[in-house]
């Protein structure tokens, strides 16, 4: 019995064996999910349904090179948002590149004081349109975009597909629920969310596991201030003297594209 | 017996080092693809300020919470989130087995405490439950040697336990297995629907996999409302963009447009990610 026993787990063994290594690469619903869960909604509610607030986003990434070897690049981000039409990004990065973005109702204005040019174009609408439009249509590089929508909670639960409560944290500059997520699309997240009547994000990684090299981004969040200023003058933009006015890329090559298919159609080359 | 045992395990052996194989396979691809590209991505992206001439943006750099990689038409992406969602709904009633199993290598009285409460737990589960039952067993046998009084009734316990459990899994699993099909399956529909819509804010520098990816390619020798008449003399070639010009380039101005001349090429400056581009456009 006891020798029958014996080969029946040494049977049952082996046939685990490749379930659970297929089940560790897959998500899998853990004990405290229920514990972290509430939390990712609490952070990104707070958030959206904040009328004004500004954060300054210190943030990095690793970008792979062709050699494999990773190397990280950065900036700081200050963020004012005033629902629901303005916003502004002052942003210096790691190579000293300064400049601004800049979404005041009517138009998507980005700035380049090194280079002192800018670019702008109209769209009016919502905040929420306007993020979508510069991220989706413009491929303007947003970092933490779904962030700043009023639609950060469903935005959230529809890519989430595991949480994990790691642990509460006192090493943070407040104490902060650490958090872990997997989502749909094959990126990883970590969220260290500050404790108490204000829970919002004080950290944030980002791992894209189906990306070469696994690269991460990474963001520490501070100075949160949810009674900033945001007179109009924060949201206007004269250009400097002498700066020039160029054209997103992404507009180039749609008038480029739609121009060929109409070409196309007509027969013409 | 054993000799067919030692087949079995040698057989699973076998397709589990297969089953490694083929994923490494699979990832090979896709990896060679982005450094593939990496040579258009460091030349496209330096953003003007890549000293060492390393790139300076990738996927990472977007922070985004979706990857790119499925809008490129990476559909295995996509049926591996579908997986995911499934994996998950089965995976409700799993227990994890981590914390538990660390538990029962750290003392008998313990053991015997984690054994029951695995017990209780492990009723809900299904095939990882068999494992842990396992485990408990061994835990249990060893705790004989140290505990022969209690540990002897608790094993005893421990077999009705795991034999009952074990049937219950097997049957749990079974129907589980059966909604998850049916779940996957809507699940898979709806996934394909959603994902464009949830992928959205996944980032990918122009050029990250040479001239034209991530973006609709344009063919060239169009006149724009923008002024600019993009691209080279062909209609086949896709518009050239560079991080930096090749050159020191003359400025011209035609109207209220800047042209940069190099090397006998147009060019134009964009704003492309977050940095300034120059687009080779046909002379003004």
């Amino acid at each position: 019995m006891e020798k029958g026993s014996g080969r029946l787990a040494l049977l049952l063994a082996i046939l685990a064996v490749p379930i659970l290594s297929a089940q560790g690469q897959n998500p899998t619903e853990s004990p405290s999910e229920p514990e972290a869960m509430p939390i990712l909604k609490k952070m990104s509610e707070y958030l959206a349904q904040a009328g004004r607030f500004s954060v300054v986003v210190r943030q990095g990434f690793d970008v792979a090179q062709e050699s494999g070897q990773k190397i990280e690049f950065g900036e700081v981000r200050k963020l004012t948002l005033s629902r629901p039409d303005h916003l502004r990004i002052e942003f210096e990065k790691s190579n000293g590149e300064k400049g601004l973005v800049i979404f005041d109702g009517k138009e998507i204005t980005v700035y380049q004081a090194n280079e002192n040019i800018y670019a702008s174009t109209a769209k009016p609408g919502t905040l929420d349109e306007a993020i979508k439009y510069a991220v989706g249509n413009l491929k303007i590089r947003f970092p933490l975009a779904i962030m700043l929508l009023s639609t950060f909670p469903s935005e959230l639960e529809s890519r989430v597909v595991s949480a994990d409560y790691v642990e509460k944290t006192t090493i943070t500059d407040v104490p902060c629920d650490h958090l872990a997520g997997r989502t749909a699309q094959g990126v990883d997240f970590q969220v260290w969310v500050a404790q108490g009547d204000q829970p919002v994000p004080r950290r944030i990684v980002i791992t894209y596991m189906g990306e070469t090299g696994q690269p991460q981004f990474w963001a520490d969040l501070s100075d949160w201030n949810f009674a900033p200023d945001v007179s109009d003058a924060l949201f206007a933009f004269t250009p400097p003297n002498g700066a020039e006015r160029i054209q997103f890329l992404a507009e180039v090559r749609n008038v480029a594209t739609k121009a060929a298919s109409k070409n196309k159609k007509g027969g013409q080359k | 017996m054993r000799s067919l045992l030692r087949m079995t395990a040698v057989l699973r052996i076998l397709v589990f080092t297969l089953f490694l194989a083929i994923q490494v396979d699979a990832s090979g691809p896709r990896g060679g693809g982005g450094r593939g590209g990496g040579g258009g991505r460091a030349g496209l992206s330096s953003g003007g300020g890549g000293r060492g001439g390393f790139s300076r943006e990738g996927p990472a750099s977007g922070g985004g919470f979706s990857s790119a990689r499925g809008q490129s038409g990476a559909k295995s992406r996509n049926f591996e989130s579908q997986r995911g969602g499934a994996q998950q709904n089965r995976s409700g009633q799993l227990n994890r087995q981590g914390a538990p199993n660390q538990q029962t290598r750290s003392g008998n009285q313990q053991n015997r405490q984690s054994t029951l409460s695995q017990s209780q737990q492990s009723r809900s589960g299904n095939q990882q439950n068999r494992q842990n039952s396992i485990s408990q067993n061994q835990q249990s046998r060893s705790s004989n040697q140290q505990n022969l009084q209690n540990t002897s009734g608790q094993n005893q316990q421990n077999r009705q336990n795991a034999a009952s459990q074990n049937q219950q899994s097997r049957q749990n699993t079974s129907s589980q297995n059966q909604q998850n099909r049916q779940n996957a399956v809507s699940q898979n529909q709806q996934n394909r629907q959603d994902y464009a819509n949830q992928n959205w804010d996944g980032y990918r520098p122009y050029g990250y996999y040479g001239p034209g990816y991530g973006y609709p390619v344009a063919a060239a020798a169009a006149i724009g409302v923008t002024g600019y008449a993009v691209g080279a003399a062909t209609a086949s070639q896709s518009a050239t963009v560079v991080p930096v010009l090749p050159c020191t380039p003359t400025l011209v101005r035609v109207g209220d447009q800047n042209y940069y001349q190099c090397d006998g090429n147009w060019y134009a400056k964009v704003y492309s990610g977050s940095s300034v581009s120059y687009v080779a456009v046909k002379p003004p």
